[in-house]
């Protein structure tokens, strides 16, 4: 241990006799570090807020849509049969932390001359008074919620129309079966936050949105299930979807009917975010008459599958600086076997003295793999020392909140998220990397014998 | 104040009258309006029958001028196909050049939008903006008033030069596109000249003028609509109807094949 702990601090010195040289690897190896912490913090952040606010925005983990073919063919959201739905409910039993039932409606905004899309949700505000309280009221009280035709804006959608608050704005939207109507609101109070993906959420009371959707107050058109373990989520959803098969009563999203959302939601230059969670507020289309069915027909979805195609992008940032930490690890593995062969040759004479003197071959080769361990254990703090400073940096920057990127911003900025794993798994490699790199030219250094050391003179 | 046996009836036999009088009064604008209901549901039907071609084909070039306080003035041009007897029509966008080559494509109850970027058909609803304009799809369909709404009041007045009957309308279901309207149409020929839109919360929505009109063999069709946004204010839609043919349509152009060939 003790030899160990000599051999150590010889190699500590060898790292600063040619300061030069070390610096510059270091700050390689350093450049690497950084590189790929920064880019694992950033993806990490964006998954961790753009999780949290899907989940904020949507109210639970998984969402029970109905679809009923009316006698005319049209297609529509709605659950009629709620006793299917109920049984089903009752089978995740306990792993369902609470039940919301909720409508929703695009529709736009209007304030004289000025309009907005937005994305309605009309909810129970007795049943969620934990969303009341996450609400980030800046202006105006929760109470004037009591008014069902209240609703509190977010500050930017405010903005652009120019309201303020207890002034009134219209809402035009399309009901259930199809039919225009429009809906006067009174501006309670503004919220700090706003929506996701390009559109703002407004919440508004389900029994005054259901009147102006053509709907009784007491309906819906969809479940939200808010899970206790979010490792149940696939657990409570296939239980559920289980239930609704077994009464052929499930549907998914065929590309005929429902695949066709996304272009028509596109077209009305309403943005992506309308399509998470519902297809429920555009004017109903026809169903094929060999495609149409009696009853209620359900489709379960849950927060992973809202999150797929954000996952998917993530994932290609994923790769591409994976990819690009190879590519820097390689250039560092190629540029420490150089360094190390260059330091074999200088130092050969050198060997040959403290091998006369005693020093092991096993020790010798511990002090060329020390002294590369620390180079790059040295690069590797800096490397972090700068990826934190440049996440805090990048972290400060406000980048708005009117942006399609708005899913992955809290509080108008980007948030990086470093995770211990992670960087612990980084350097693992790094350490890997510089062992696997330096052990040719320490195995050379411990097999060099002493007297032909001494002898050679570079 | 009484009156004797010699100058007229006895006071008692008056008062009787008068009464008979007074009923009959109140009576008979409520059976003339009674009538005038049935008669008015026949008014719609003859709307529809007038602005409906039986068996011939019907092709325009339809010029849209949009004002959008936000946006400013756009105009587009779109080529329009109409069969009647099937139900069936074609709107083929032809400028802006942004938007040249998108299709909205009526056949067997389906409404389909061609997106020529994409290249691939979606489902749409007649109830949808046209095109980001006032006017809604159903604005290019055949007329179906006598289907979607029944009357429930009606009187006459004067709408400029022309004598009009003044028809409150209620929709017949909630798949129709406003749940509530009043329309003005003149009294020979029957023809809508002013109609007023309403949500099923009653706020007026929409109001629409057709000024004029083109008469092709017996069918009427309005050569100029225009479409006033009555919530957003500022915002309205002027569309003019030219080159207007009734001779025959290929089959082939009601065909999404048809719709994808020319928006290359």
């Amino acid at each position: 241990m003790r030899r160990l702990g000599t051999t150590a601090r010889m190699a500590l010195r060898n790292v600063f006799r040619q300061r030069r040289r070390s610096i510059l690897l270091m700050g390689a190896i350093g450049f690497g570090v950084m590189t790929i912490s920064v880019a694992q913090g950033f993806t990490e952040g964006l998954i961790r807020t753009a999780h949290g606010r899907v989940l904020e925005l949507l109210g639970g983990h998984v969402y029970v849509e109905g679809r009923e073919v009316t006698t005319s063919g049209s297609l529509v959201s709605l659950v009629g049969d709620e006793a299917v739905l109920e049984e089903a409910l009752s089978l995740a039993g306990d792993q369902v932390e609470a039940v919301f039932y909720r409508s929703t409606a695009l529709g736009e905004m209007i304030f004289v001359s000025r309009v907005r899309p937005v994305s309605l949700t009309g909810v129970d505000w007795e049943a969620e008074a934990r969303l009341v309280e996450s609400l980030d009221v800046v202006e105006g009280e929760t109470h004037s919620l009591a008014d069902p035709a209240s609703i509190m804006l977010p500050v930017p959608l405010a903005a652009e129309l120019g309201v303020r608050v207890g002034e009134s704005v219209l809402v035009r939207l399309t009901g259930v079966a199809g039919q225009l109507n429009v809906g006067e609101f009174t501006v309670g109070g503004l919220l700090g936050d706003s929506g996701l993906i390009g559109i703002d959420t407004v919440y508004a009371d389900k029994t005054y949105l259901n009147r102006l959707l053509g709907m009784e107050s007491r309906q819906y058109q969809q479940a939200i299930l808010s899970v206790r373990n979010a490792a149940a989520v696939t657990d409570v959803a296939e239980t559920v979807a289980g239930r609704f098969s077994a009464h052929g009563r499930l549907t998914t999203r065929p590309p005929s009917v429902f695949g066709e959302q996304a272009d028509r939601i596109g077209r009305v230059g309403i943005g992506p975010g309308a399509m998470i969670g519902s297809m429920s507020s555009m004017a109903p289309v026809r169903v094929d008459e060999s495609a149409r069915w009696e009853g209620t027909r359900f489709e379960v979805t849950t927060i992973h599958d809202v999150m797929e195609p954000l996952m998917m992008m993530l994932d290609v940032l994923g790769y591409a600086s994976l990819a690009l930490y190879v590519v820097l690890l390689s250039i560092t593995m190629v540029g420490l076997l150089n360094t190390f062969r260059m330091i074999l040759i200088e130092r050969t004479s050198e060997i040959g003295t403290i091998r006369a003197l005693g020093m092991q071959r096993g020790q010798v080769r511990d002090l060329v793999l020390l002294e590369a361990l620390s180079l790059a254990l040295g690069g590797a703090l800096v490397g972090l020392a700068a990826a934190f400073f440049t996440g805090a940096i990048a972290s400060s920057i406000p980048v708005g909140t009117r942006t399609p990127l708005a899913v992955f911003l809290d509080g108008g900025s980007f948030v990086f998220s470093f995770n211990v794993l992670s960087l612990a798994g980084n350097l693992a490699v790094l350490t890997a990397v510089t062992l696997l790199s330096a052990y040719l030219p320490a195995r050379q250094a411990a097999l060099i014998h002493p007297a032909d050391a001494l002898r050679t003179s570079y | 104040m009484t009156v004797s046996k010699k100058e007229g009836l006895p006071t008692r036999r008056r008062v009787v009258a008068v009464c008979g009088l007074l009923l009959l009064a109140a009576v008979t604008p409520a059976l003339a309006t009674a009538l005038a209901l049935e008669d008015a549901q026949a008014i719609l039907e003859r709307i529809d029958e007038l602005s409906t071609f039986g068996e011939g084909d019907f092709a325009s070039v339809v010029t849209i001028i949009t004002e959008d306080p936000g946006h400013g003035v756009t105009r587009q041009v779109v080529q329009m196909f109409r069969r009647d007897r099937e139900g069936t029509f074609l709107m083929l966008v032809q400028a802006p050049s942004t938007m040249r080559g998108q299709g909205y494509l009526r056949v067997d109850e389906n409404l389909w939008f061609y997106d020529p970027e994409s290249r691939r058909f979606s489902r749409t609803s007649t109830k949808e903006q046209f095109s980001q304009t006032d006017a809604r799809n159903s604005d290019f369909e055949t007329s179906s008033y006598a289907q979607d709404y029944r009357v429930t009041a009606v009187s006459e007045d004067r709408l400029g030069r022309h004598d009009v009957y003044i028809l409150d309308l209620e929709a017949t279901s909630r798949e129709v596109t406003y749940a509530g309207g009043r329309l003005w149409v003149a009294k020979e020929p029957s023809l809508p000249l002013k109609v007023e839109n309403y949500s099923e919360t009653g706020r007026l929505m929409r109001t629409s003028l057709f000024p004029s009109y083109t008469n092709i063999q017996g069918t009427y069709i309005a050569s100029t609509m225009i479409f006033v946004d009555e919530l957003v204010q500022g915002q309205k839609t002027r569309i003019d109807l030219t080159e207007i043919s009734v001779d025959p349509i290929p089959d082939n152009v009601f065909t999404r094949a048809y719709v994808e060939r020319v928006s290359r």
